[in-house]
């Protein structure tokens, strides 16, 4: 078991250097797509099975697929990313060491946190009680959380309605059509 | 010693079912060409014969296949990175193999002091594992379709991307009734729940189950079809309109991995629909465990249900004509969405009504 959980960690620091550090967009995407599979395997390796589970179908499955064809859609992986300003790269920088800091506090303290007390430990792999914990103890956020999802779907529906204005503009189908309608008048 | 045999049986084990799921994805190939020729009366392996014997010509077709994919040129398109090409099918191919992984295959085998699962992983989430993996095979095409940098390439993989992450929907919810019957998301246990009978002379198989089971047999059944992307759901590699799809600059054995998935696909949905829906290993009124041969009889009474539906999808494949992109889409978000919707709301009214 520790032997596993050292490879699948060294793996998934190489993994997320990857993201940092890949020349392109789309490798790096890619390379987060492995940085998260491999946070599930730790999380088996846990015994939190479900969890695993859930990470792969949603992050790795789902919203990476999503961010993949962003990248290729719009055409963002033509060449090598350009060099990013210094300030977001200091920035960045500054706010993971406080995060790794933080959590490096976190774990030398054995500091216990409230969010996790409403399921107990030799549960959390379970769906059933992952289950009645959500529509029980956490109702309210639960509830909460479908609200702000539904609301994002009824923008995104809205953005993508607005006859007016092209989603997008120079790039989506409007402006191929209306390229295409000026052709048909400069010809005529 | 004794972990050291352990190790050794979880190698045996998996060392079997991989070789299992491969080898039955060979031979539905050869099934393929066969019902291909039969039912569309195709020239060419209707013929395929050893001295006159019809069945021989399996060897041909098993021996050919590979042999030519393995002598043609690996053909890199210029420009494209050769790591991520080859990457690509790697990426097609290896969720669907491992997820076969959770798929228990007989009863368990007991021995003096030690059990044997017939089963490699046993995951108490066996359902969502295979759902991930799914989820996760869409990035061999949508690779596939990116690195070729050919237009027909990223169109078949656009589509693809979108069929199979509409089809997961459907999937998904087709089967959460069929899950609140069983009351657990582990394979073994949902096969061990299929024993006996309903009604006194129905096998108590979860198309039994419930009077509305049938409906998410066939909701399940239609959207793993439309997964293995293969006709009447074929849009990304539609040969009259995209040449090969996502496919088109790949050769050789690169091809022949595709080719491979798509077959062991095949073979995994079909071993999906019988644990769920079909009872698994369990014979109908016969306790197959009981037997002292009982892992034995089940995995060939396994094996021989999954061999009946990878002949039906290839079946269906074979007689149905392909839809348009728009009517595939409509059927999956207008009409088998609310129907999985209305089912499962009906599964957990009659559940509730069975209580009461």
């Amino acid at each position: 078991m520790i032997v596993a959980m050292w490879i699948f960690g060294v793996l998934t620091v190489l993994s997320a250097l990857g993201v940092v550090f890949a020349p392109r967009p789309l490798h790096s995407a890619l390379w987060l797509v492995g940085t998260l599979f491999f946070l599930a395997v730790h999380f088996a390796l846990m015994g939190a099975d479900f969890i695993a589970a859930l990470q792969v179908v949603v992050y790795a499955g789902a919203i990476m697929v999503l961010v993949v064809f962003v990248i290729m859609l719009l055409g963002l992986d033509e060449g090598p990313t350009q060099n990013q300003s210094r300030l977001t790269l200091y920035s960045g920088a500054i706010f993971c060491g406080l995060f790794l800091g933080l959590l490096l506090f976190a774990f030398t303290h054995q500091l216990s946190f409230p969010i996790g007390s409403g399921v107990s430990n030799g549960s959390v792999g379970d769906p059933r009680e992952v289950g009645r914990v959500l529509v029980t103890d956490f109702l309210y956020a639960f509830e909460v959380i479908a609200l702000l999802l539904f609301a994002a779907i009824i923008g995104a529906v809205l953005l993508a309605n607005d006859r007016k204005r092209p989603l997008m503009p120079g790039r989506g189908l409007k402006a191929v059509q209306g390229s295409a309608n000026d052709a048909a008048s400069v010809e005529a | 010693m004794d972990d050291l045999l352990s190790v050794g049986i979880v190698v045996v084990k998996a060392a079997v079912v991989m070789g299992a799921v491969l080898h039955l994805a060979a031979l539905t190939t050869w099934v393929e060409r066969k019902a291909s020729a039969l039912i569309q009366n195709r020239i060419g392996a209707n013929r395929a014969a050893i001295f006159g014997f019809d069945l021989a010509g399996i060897i041909n077709t098993l021996v050919a296949d590979p042999v030519k994919a393995l002598t043609k040129e690996d053909f890199v398109p210029k420009g494209v990175s050769q790591f991520m090409h080859s990457l690509a099918p790697f990426m097609g191919m290896f969720p669907v193999i491992i997820s076969f992984a959770v798929i228990p295959f007989g009863p368990p085998i007991v021995l003096d002091d030690r059990v044997i699962t017939l089963q490699l992983a046993e995951l108490n989430v066996g359902i969502l594992y295979v759902l991930a993996m799914g989820s996760l095979a869409v990035y061999g095409t949508v690779l596939a379709g990116w690195v070729s940098k050919n237009k027909f390439s990223l169109m078949g993989s656009l589509r693809a991307s979108a069929q199979m992450i509409s089809y997961e929907i459907t999937m998904g919810i087709s089967i959460i009734g069929l899950l609140a019957l069983y009351q657990t998301l582990d394979f073994a246990s949902i096969v061990e729940q299929q024993s006996g009978t309903v009604l006194g002379f129905l096998p108590k198989w979860g198309i039994f189950m419930s009077p509305f089971n049938w409906i998410a047999f066939i909701l399940f059944f239609v959207s793993v079809m439309a997964e293995t992307k293969r006709a009447p759901f074929d849009l990304p590699e539609s040969e009259s309109e995209l040449v090969a799809g996502y496919m088109t600059e790949y050769s050789g054995m690169k091809f022949l991995l595709f080719w491979l998935g798509e077959f062991a696909e095949i073979v995994v949905a079909s071993a999906l629909v019988v644990v769920l829906f079909f009872g698994g290993w369990q014979l109908p009124y016969i306790d197959v465990s009981k037997f002292t041969l009982g892992p034995l009889i089940g995995a060939m009474v396994f094996g021989a249900k999954v061999s009946a539906f990878c002949v039906l999808q290839v079946i269906i494949r074979w007689s149905v004509p392909r839809f348009r992109y728009d009517q595939l889409l409509n059927l999956c978000w207008k009409l088998m969405l609310p129907i999985a919707l209305g089912n499962l709301v009906a599964t957990i009214a009659w559940m509730i009504w069975l209580d009461s």
